[in-house]
């Protein structure tokens, strides 16, 4: 059962078969963890949201009908919920974790390099929701601009204006704090 | 190509030329050949994706994800089914009501104190007017005079 789709899987949780709902949980868990917390900036919220979705897969699967991929659909539920969320409260930037320290690494290189990505982390946490959506789903999940468009309910083109906008934005941010010396 | 729109195109598409679309590929390694000022943008988009890639691959949600999975371990809620379900559109399972309950249980307090109202509340009929028009029945009678045509 491991290597059956999505869709198959979804097939069999909309007849109640709890282990295929355990699988796709597995499958997914981890990633929508991920993308949660990049939107929503909080682990406690992306964990809460992620759980909220796979109980609306698991409640709503009788009723769900194939008319995008399962990913796209279950991104979507996630991504609204994040967005939802986040008109609630504030975002919080996450800090940036970083790779372990190298002991043979240059340290003066090393503070650069961390503290270039805390800058970008920044200046993602300081775009708006749906310019950081896109970012997150194009650079993290890796997908193509059509099935970010399909996962944010838009256009291609809108994407693509999106993505521009969010560039134009992150490289202003980045000179601002090079020229402010931040 | 020209150099602005390259510079979109970079931002749109990524920095990496070969998930380009064919033509505009093509287009782009015809520019970066030729103009120095392209190439100096293709760097910097590189490095630009780079660094979101980068500050975006942070961190490790394992244990998250683990927690998420601890809590879906308990007994899972009933499904939804309906009779009707095959009326449903996929796209509305994905609406998420909560923010507006508040908002929906007014509205339907309101519409059931209207019904309530509407059926049990107090009579607004204006009893005058009945008196009146019961009283005095020639005050309806609109009849003209059959030979003069003048109205009484």
């Amino acid at each position: 059962m491991d290597e059956a789709s999505d869709e198959d899987l979804m097939a069999r949780i909309a007849a109640g078969d709890e282990p295929a709902f355990r699988l796709l949980t597995r499958r997914y868990a981890g990633r929508a963890v991920s993308l949660a917390r990049r939107i929503t900036g909080n682990d406690a919220d992306a964990e809460e949201v992620v759980q909220e979705a796979l109980l609306r897969v698991w409640t709503n699967a009788p009723r769900w009908r194939p008319l995008a991929a399962f990913r796209t659909w279950f991104y979507r539920v996630v991504l609204n919920l994040c967005l939802s969320r986040r008109r609630r409260a504030p975002f919080v930037p996450l800090a940036a974790a970083g790779d372990p320290p190298d002991p043979s690494a240059d340290v003066a290189a090393a503070a650069e390099r961390d503290e270039t990505e805390r800058r970008i982390a920044t200046a993602i946490a300081d775009l708006p929701d749906r310019q950081r959506a896109a970012i997150v789903l194009t650079y993290y999940e890796g997908l193509s601009n059509a099935e970010t468009a399909a996962i944010l309910e838009t256009s291609v083109s809108s994407v693509e204006a999106l993505l521009v906008r969010a560039k134009r934005s992150l490289r202003d941010k980045l000179d601002e704090q090079r020229r402010g010396g931040v | 190509m020209k150099l602005d729109e390259f510079r979109d195109r970079l931002d749109a598409h990524g920095a990496d030329l070969s998930a380009w679309p064919q033509a505009q590929r093509v287009a782009a390694e015809r520019l970066v050949a030729s103009d120095p000022a392209a190439r100096v943008a293709l760097h910097d988009a590189q490095q630009l994706d780079r660094l979101i890639a980068r500050s975006l691959s942070a961190g490790s949600t394992d244990a998250a994800a683990g927690r998420v999975l601890a809590k879906l371990a308990r007994p899972l809620p009933p499904q939804r089914r309906s009779l009707l379900s095959w009326a449903w559109p996929a796209a509305l399972l994905d609406v998420d009501l909560a923010p507006a309950r508040l908002r929906i249980a007014a509205l339907a307090g309101v519409a059931a104190l209207g019904v309530v109202l509407g059926l049990f509340g107090p009579d607004v009929t204006d009893a005058s007017v009945v008196v009146a028009s019961a009283s005095e029945p020639d005050l309806a009678v609109f009849e003209p005079e059959p030979l003069t045509g003048v109205r009484p």
